[in-house]
């Protein structure tokens, strides 16, 4: 069992329902994405376009944020999903210098997203999961994917631009989505093995 | 007299720093200017400063103590001093950066071989514990123990400076720009920045060795070379980093030290300059350092069309525990060495 997303490029509509989602389903403190979307543009006036690049942790098979983590807090499970234990992290932020993809963020403050006032119930829900002076990424929704759901950001994305199974699988819709459209993680060249593919479908 | 003034201002400056530092505990990096694009700031440098300088000493140290050179043995008594100081406040700059200071011991049990990290960690103590020994008045000149002592001591040193220069490795390797020569540039600034701490314990204590201003001048060639072929490299390739005002303020210094060794070898200013000179030459070169690798997005050209050029400008509160550990050394080693005679031990 692998877990993989694939993500295809060319549905991708940068609307970023994708973050909100994130941000909703974890209760991250404000400032804190774990799924951001880049947008840039190419060509020039007057073909000109925008595109976008969504981006999250890859739970790399190869990370370079494990390898740097001096207490053994970063960790990668069976089925490829990589965690932080945050009990042992000591926010050295090495995995955050590491990582090629800005994925991982320290929380360097918890902060509500109405400053001045009183935190919503949801906030004060969520948010006892967090803990100051350590680090923070996307784990793949795992409690989701314990009940038998899909990731958040699977399942809100308007364009359906988001795919996600095991790669393990042949079978799989992600499988095949990879074999077919030539699937290719961002930034193949550094070597660390991604999880996450992107196509242009 | 002037000696208690300084000790009672660089106390001072410690409290202060320990102030911010409490604070800090209570409000987590907030107090710092830090950001999630740049991440590792002026405590690092701090830390990356003060442990190079201590790993510069400690190979004077040993070196003298493998070849049996008696005649700087009172500079080597005092060195060791200083340089467990440096460490002891290198190890507190480190602390003051963590999200989690308490949670720091967590890298012995982590065990995680591949991290610079860990390796850092360790040999940090074990120059540490060997720092102490010698301290304990257990290493004389000659003998088994010595070699042995030395030996070690040299390893340690040299391999957590080296380490240094893995920290940003993964930076490097996702296409940061890094100079050429950056393992012989860190190396050489240690060694270059220990032995002008060394100058000034000799020029301060009276303890006067002909040969330490030779040495200056060879440790200024060995630095200034690694940044000047960076330089040329910069030339030749768009986007290689080098700081000028260092190439400038090293090539300064060098024309300083050989004034000295041709016109005025008695001379006791110019080498007490040139070494206040290199010391700031080392910061600035560690500052330089941190900027290099974390002054640009990480995610390459065209997606971070639209991020912001990450900028860092340290607050005061970390400029106040920065110079208090710098602070701290001094008073630190002063009361190693009282310790240290009044036990007798030296």
């Amino acid at each position: 069992m692998r877990y993989a997303m694939v993500i295809d490029l060319s549905r991708c509509v940068g609307c970023s329902t994708c973050t909100v989602a994130c941000r909703a389903e974890h209760g991250t403190p404000a400032g804190v994405s774990y799924n951001k979307v880049k947008k840039y543009e190419v060509g020039r006036y007057p073909t000109a376009k925008m595109k976008f690049l969504p981006i999250l942790c890859m739970h790399c098979q190869d990370p370079a944020c494990l390898k740097v983590c001096p207490t053994g807090a970063t960790y990668r499970r069976e089925d490829g999903i990589v965690l932080i234990d945050h009990d042992k992290c000591i926010g050295c932020r090495a995995c955050v210098v590491a990582c090629p993809y800005e994925s991982r963020q320290f929380l360097w403050d918890i902060r509500n997203y109405y400053p001045g006032h009183v935190p919503t119930p949801y906030e004060v829900l969520k948010q006892k999961d967090f803990e100051r002076g350590t680090v923070v990424k996307c784990d793949f929704c795992l409690q989701r994917l314990e009940e038998g759901q899909l990731p958040a950001c699977v399942v809100a994305c308007p364009a359906q631009a988001r795919y996600f199974g095991d790669l393990d699988d042949p079978e799989s819709e992600v499988s095949r989505l990879v074999a077919d459209y030539r699937g290719t993680p961002f930034r193949e060249e550094l070597g660390t093995q991604p999880s996450v593919y992107y196509v242009k479908g | 007299m002037l000696y208690w003034i300084l000790i009672a201002v660089t106390v001072l400056l410690s409290m202060i720093a320990g102030l911010v530092f409490l604070k800090q505990l209570r409000r987590g990096l907030t107090t710092t200017a830090l950001h999630d694009s740049f991440n590792w700031g002026l405590y690092i440098q701090g830390f990356f400063y003060l442990s190079a300088l201590a790993g510069g000493i400690l190979v004077f140290v040993s070196a003298a103590t493998l070849f049996k050179i008696e005649a700087v043995r009172p500079l080597v008594e005092i060195g060791a001093a200083v340089s467990l100081s440096c460490l002891i406040c290198a190890a507190g700059l480190l602390g003051a950066d963590l999200g989690k200071p308490f949670r720091g011991l967590k890298i012995v049990t982590g065990k995680n071989l591949a991290s610079p990290l860990t390796w850092d960690f360790f040999m940090l103590s074990l120059c540490g514990i060997l720092n102490l020994i010698f301290l304990a008045g257990l290493i004389h000149n000659g003998g088994l123990l010595a070699t042995v002592w030395s030996i070690l001591c040299l390893i340690a040193a040299l391999a957590y400076v080296m380490i240094h220069t893995l920290f940003f490795l993964s930076r490097v390797g996702a296409g940061f720009r890094s100079q050429p020569f950056l393992g012989l540039d860190t190396l050489a600034q240690s060694l270059w920045g220990g032995m002008a701490l060394v100058t000034l314990i000799s020029l301060t204590t009276g303890v006067r060795e002909s040969s330490l201003a030779g040495i200056l001048l060879i440790l200024t060639i060995l630095a200034l070379i690694p940044i000047a072929g960076s330089y040329i490299a910069s030339l030749t390739s768009s986007g290689s980093e080098v700081d000028i005002k260092v190439l400038i303020l090293d090539t300064f210094i060098l024309l300083i030290l050989m004034a000295t060794t041709v016109l005025s070898p008695q001379n006791a200013f110019l080498p007490a300059l040139a070494s206040i000179l290199i010391l700031v030459a080392v910061f600035l070169e560690k500052s330089h350092l941190m900027k290099q690798y974390q002054m640009s997005p990480t995610v390459p050209f065209p997606y971070s069309q639209f991020d912001e050029k990450p900028t860092y400008k340290p607050t005061a509160a970390e400029w106040m525990l920065v110079l208090g550990s710098l602070a701290a050394c001094v008073w630190l080693s002063s009361g190693i060495i009282y310790l240290k005679t009044l036990v007798g031990g030296g």
